[in-house]
């Protein structure tokens, strides 16, 4: 019994084998967009030790100042060191990816599993609401509920969650019914195991190895949203430094100077670029099924 | 057939349907006066008594919605706060400017992406494909709106080839057309990317399937069969992925029109949402819904027609 | 955006009736006549809401464009003070309550509504004095009709601004009793019937307004054939787009007035309108956080005005001291406290305030945002937590005041910006009892600044009046609630061919455009 399940299990411990990883290592766009997905993050975490400047820190004789030796990236038009403002736009965008897409996909699991795994009515009704929800055009919704609520971090997020749930929630569903009348869980069914063991313990393993991948594939989205929106003044607040508030900033004075708008889009071309690869690399190697979907 | 495309409109319909309802719940579950919540901040009390009576806000909430539900089909969405304009008339002069520009960065992207796609998948792993793949990823990769910032430095700013504002002179098609370049570029080079790629996999796969090779087998020049017979394959994937990523589109358009100063839906969406000028805001998300829930039934009809095996998907 | 309003407030503080004693017979400014087919493109900053001079939302349309369109007893004329519009033969003030005025014989109303006669004048001063604007009407009473041309304008009490800040403004003017009476009494954008030297040829909302010349326009020929007013908000779109040549004239940014004054693009030239304006942080003295006067006190030595000169308006504004503008006699040179951020703590500590958080509005423009950036890191620097909250100009002009809504209760810190006339008197009156929660934001009064504001009208005598309105500043100074910041310039870029024209408000008087 226990040899017979082990068989059929194919995610989790599948991405420690050897094989995969030498799959994965020999793949140059993997490489390269796990190098710069570690970069990026590092950048973000560890933004102090690599800052010059303190973010906030006005210099205001020294105002829009193209790039030198002790301003990398030139400074903005309060005089405030655009490299370190960068490097911490980096963190609020991690951050919103990060939390965005974690609570999305736990929320989206869920959903999706109870989804494929209930009844057939639960299950439409469900799909129907995914599909209602992704009728939302993401921007569009997120103006609307700025105009109702007021621009702030965590509406940006919520919205950002609200709207990728029903990705994860199709997959997650996709993958569930593809194994819910395999035999391992009719025996754990007839076994008489709760839904809630069911789900937790055999299904999930199962399935969320596709959603990891979708999700590393989703970051780029997040990230582009949470910038998009503090673009137009809708997202971060002053005096925190988001790329979008940046390229915001760089854009009134694109004409005066390029750097700022060029600072703030590079990290985010980096960023979108190294999840993408990576994503798809890691999809190629793991599942390759998913390939034709996407 | 007609059983699919039943199912298939009924599910619009519910989504619409849906969409409304959560639409409705939204305003009336934020605390605070239903009114000032629908008419935003500036509605004078006029407006509002009139807002009043046209919603028969004394009646139960279900009823409440009952009506909203019918004006809405009616087309009516309400009056804009402060010209009293009416809020369909309004959305119904930017809406062609929307679409134009979807129209064109959809089209341009295809008549790169479709050609680029189907040479990759003619000589796998040949350089054109790996450039090609590079590519792909690349323009996916950029952000529409930072496409446009950059392209107004480099082409306005910079080279001053191109004009940053506006929509061109109605009439004057040329002028429009040269106001069109910048914003259609940057909406669809990212198209451009998903279209080569979802191209080259479908003609991969078709072009493994049984009656190419035999066609091949029975010497048909290979430009032939291409064009004959495997692009007419390739075409499904590109319509679902119109479908798809119709809201991406849309979200592209909204970044261009607010840019270049262009006039559209994206645009009034954001300058609504400045004034809090909430009738039309409204307006535009239950027509920016409509569209999508439209483009995504055409795509839909349009595959199932094409390709008879995916109406038993659903 | 941030007109609007000062619109209103601006021509309420305007040159006080200048020439209201002489006769001004209708001699219109020879205007050269238009070359053919010439177009004019000109920048509106904001959307055309409405026409109607009874309900304009939030203020006068962009750039006055009804002077264009409309018939008016008087304008603003070119040397500032109002001059007579060319719909009159004469305006004559006979005394201090009485204006006599002649309309010119034949001047058609569009549509078919016939002569602009007395009757419309009366229909649409009694209208106004009813209106949403009926504020710019308190002193109005009635007109005397004589004959079908001519009247009289009686005012119910000496009102000295009534040319300036009610007829010659965007409230004074004449609408056709007929058709807007057979529109259903009120009107937004389109017209019921216009009579001016241009027509609205098309709007296209969001987009551009075009003006064509009246074909059955018998005054002077407007210079410009056809003006199209495209609607640009953001000011650095303006920018390129004037540079791109797509602009004939547009409003710059502090940031590219500099840019402009070290190199200006070829063939174009700088126009400084409306240089009057004051612009200050207020603080409500009534709100439960701000009610010690240390706190006030603290936040008034922690922010630095000369970093928002630089870093907010690139050195292009003045440093302000005080509500009077430069130039203007009580103009100060130092206000009664002054940048020290260590004495800010003190102030701060003394009052037992730590960990405090701050509101602060203002207007969503790149200067104001980075004024408010500024001030939010001086705040910082002292422990005080700022949240800056941007809105756009229709919120942001209500949020004071008790009549539109309750905003004025959570009112914390504000970045505001009035406009001046040339006499010193003006800024002063918005800060009296009466204007307390309509005007006066920060919500506070002295019976002293009341009595010092009654001497300063009467006084002549520059020397003592000197004195009276910088004790005045020093009241206001003391209420610990103004944190003054700058005096700004309002900056066109236009092409050296066009001659532009500004009201005291710094608003483009399309209809008196020429060409240099």
């Amino acid at each position: 019994m226990k040899a017979y399940k082990k068989k059929i299990i194919l995610s989790l411990p599948d991405v420690i084998l050897p094989e995969k990883l030498v799959l994965f290592l020999r793949n140059p766009m993997g490489v390269l967009g796990f190098t710069l997905v570690l970069l990026i993050v590092i950048s973000a975490v560890f933004a102090p030790l690599f800052a010059t400047h303190n973010p906030f820190t006005m210099d205001i004789a020294n105002r829009l100042a193209g790039p030198s030796f002790d301003n990398f990236l030139g400074t903005d038009q309060l005089g405030r060191d655009t490299y370190t403002r960068v490097l911490y736009g980096g963190r609020v965008a991690l951050q919103v990816a990060a939390i965005g897409v974690s609570v999305s996909l736990i929320v989206g699991l869920t959903l999706g599993m109870i989804a494929g795994y209930g009844p057939l009515w639960l299950d439409n009704m469900l799909l129907l609401l995914f599909d209602a929800i992704r009728s939302f055009p993401t921007i569009v919704l997120a103006l609307a509920a700025v105009a109702l609520l007021g621009p702030s971090l965590s509406l940006v997020m919520t919205i950002v969650i609200i709207t990728s749930i029903p990705g994860y929630a199709r997959l997650a569903r996709t993958s569930t019914l593809s194994i819910k009348n395999t035999e391992f869980i009719l025996a754990e069914q007839s076994l008489g195991a709760s839904m809630k063991r069911v789900l937790a313990i055999h299904i999930m393993p199962n399935v969320i190895g596709p959603l990891l991948i979708l999700a590393a594939m989703d970051v780029p989205v997040v990230v582009t949203i949470e910038a998009g929106l503090s673009f137009l003044g809708l997202g971060v607040q002053p005096p925190t430094a988001s790329w979008g508030t940046i390229l915001n900033e760089g854009y009134l004075i694109i004409r005066t100077t390029p750097w700022i708008v060029i600072a703030g889009g590079i990290p985010l071309i980096l960023t979108t670029l190294g999840f993408t690869f990576l994503g798809e690399s890691l999809r190629d190697v793991f599942d390759p099924r998913l390939r034709k979907g996407k | 057939m007609w059983s699919y495309l039943l199912k298939r409109i009924l599910l619009s319909v519910l989504i619409v349907f849906l969409a409304i309802l959560a639409l409705f719940i939204t305003l009336h579950s934020i605390p605070g006066d239903p009114i000032s919540i629908a008419l935003g901040p500036r509605a004078t009390p006029e407006i509002q008594a009139e807002y009043a009576a046209r919603m028969h806000l004394d009646k139960p909430l279900y009823h409440q919605f009952v009506i909203f539900i019918g004006n809405v089909l009616k087309g009516d969405l309400g009056n804009d706060l402060f010209s009293n304009r009416s809020v369909l008339l309004i959305l119904s002069e930017q809406l062609p400017y929307t679409i134009v520009l979807a129209v064109t960065a959809i089209g341009w992207s295809a008549l790169i992406g479709i050609p680029l796609g189907c040479l990759s998948a003619v000589k796998p792993n040949s350089l054109l494909d790996k450039i090609t793949g590079i590519v792909s990823v690349g323009t996916i990769a950029i952000p529409s709106f930072l496409v446009s910032i950059w392209a107004i430095l480099i082409f306005s700013v910079g080279l001053k080839w191109l004009p940053v504002i506006g929509a061109g002179e109605p009439g004057d098609f040329g002028d429009q057309i040269y106001h069109l370049i910048l914003p259609a570029f940057a909406v669809g080079l990212g198209w451009v990317g998903y279209l080569a790629r979802m191209v080259r996999a479908s003609m991969l796969e078709v072009m493994s399937e049984n009656y190419i090779r035999s066609a091949n087998a029975f010497g048909l020049k290979s430009r032939t069969i291409i064009f004959k017979y495997a692009l007419k394959v390739a075409i499904l994937p590109t319509i679902t992925l119109i479908g798809v990523g119709f809201g991406a589109l849309l979200s592209g358009t909204v970044f261009a029109e607010i840019i270049f100063s262009r006039p559209g839906i994206g645009k009034i969406i954001y300058n609504m949402v400045l004034a809090r000028n909430f009738p039309v805001i409204q307006g535009a998300v239950l027509i920016t819904i409509g569209m999508y829930v439209i483009v995504t039934l055409i795509a839909d009809l349009a595959v199932s027609w094409l390709d008879p095996r995916v109406r038993d998907t659903l | 955006m941030s007109k609007i309003l000062q619109t209103r407030r601006q021509l309420l503080q305007t040159i006080a009736f200048a020439g209201i004693a002489g006769t001004a017979v209708g001699k219109f400014p020879g205007i050269a006549y238009a070359a053919d087919g010439a177009t004019l493109k000109i920048q509106f900053e904001r959307e055309l809401d409405s026409l109607d001079p009874g309900y304009f939302v939030g203020g006068s349309p962009p750039c006055d464009v009804n002077w264009a369109l409309m018939p008016a007893l008087v304008h603003y004329g070119r040397g500032g003070g109002w001059i007579p519009s060319p719909h009159v033969e004469s305006v004559v003030a006979r005394d201090a309550t009485h204006i006599d005025f002649t309309l010119r014989k034949g001047m058609m109303w569009t549509n078919g509504f016939g002569e602009v006669t007395t009757e419309d004048v009366a229909y649409s001063y009694d209208r106004e004095a009813v209106s949403e604007w009926k504020g710019d009407y308190v002193a109005y009473d009635h007109v005397e009709i004589k004959d079908k041309y001519s009247g009289t304008i009686v005012l119910n009490q000496p009102f000295a601004p009534f040319m300036n800040t009610t007829l010659a403004s965007g409230t004074g003017i004449i609408i056709c009793k007929k058709a807007v009476e057979a529109a259903g009494g009120k009107f937004t954008t389109e017209q019921p019937a216009s009579c001016g030297p241009y027509l609205i040829a098309e709007h296209r909302p969001g987009q551009v307004l075009k003006l064509r010349s009246n074909p059955e326009w018998n005054g002077a020929k407007p210079a410009y054939e056809n003006i199209d007013c495209l609607f640009v908000t953001e000011s650095s779109a303006a920018a390129l787009a004037y540079e791109a040549g797509e602009l004939d004239i547009a409003k710059v940014s502090a940031d590219t007035y500099a840019r402009y004054l070290k190199e200006i693009p070829a063939n174009s030239s700088l126009t400084v309108a409306g240089a009057l304006q004051y612009m200050w942080m207020g603080m409500n003295t009534d709100h439960p956080k701000l009610k010690d006067i240390r706190v006030r006190q603290a936040i008034q030595h922690a922010v630095d005005a000369s970093a928002v000169v630089q870093g907010a308006y690139s050195g292009t504004a003045e440093q302000s001291y005080g509500v009077v503008c430069p130039g203007l006699t009580g103009r100060r040179d130092k206000a009664g406290y002054s940048y020290d951020p260590t004495k800010a703590k003190a102030l701060l500590e003394e009052a037992g305030v730590s960990g405090l958080k701050l509101t602060l509005r203002t207007l969503n423009n790149q200067e104001r945002m980075l004024t408010a950036q500024i001030i939010q890191a001086n705040l910082a620097a002292i422990g005080v937590t700022v949240e800056i909250i941007p809105l756009d100009g229709g919120p942001f002009w209500d949020m004071g005041q008790e009549k539109k809504g309750d905003t004025w209760k959570e009112l914390e810190l504000w970045i505001m910006r009035y406009s001046s006339g040339p006499d010193p008197y003006e800024p002063f009156q918005w800060f009296v009892r009466g204007q307390v929660g309509v005007w006066n934001w920060e919500r506070w009064s002295s019976d002293e600044f009341e009595d010092l504001f009654a001497k300063g009208v009467a006084e002549t005598d520059t020397g003592k009046r000197e004195a009276i309105y910088t004790r005045m500043q020093e009241i206001m100074d003391e209420t610990g609630a103004y944190v003054y910041l700058t005096h700004e310039p309002e900056v066109f870029i236009h092409k050296s061919s066009l001659s532009p024209h500004f009201s005291p408000t710094a608003e483009m008087i399309v209809g008196a455009f020429k060409e240099a």
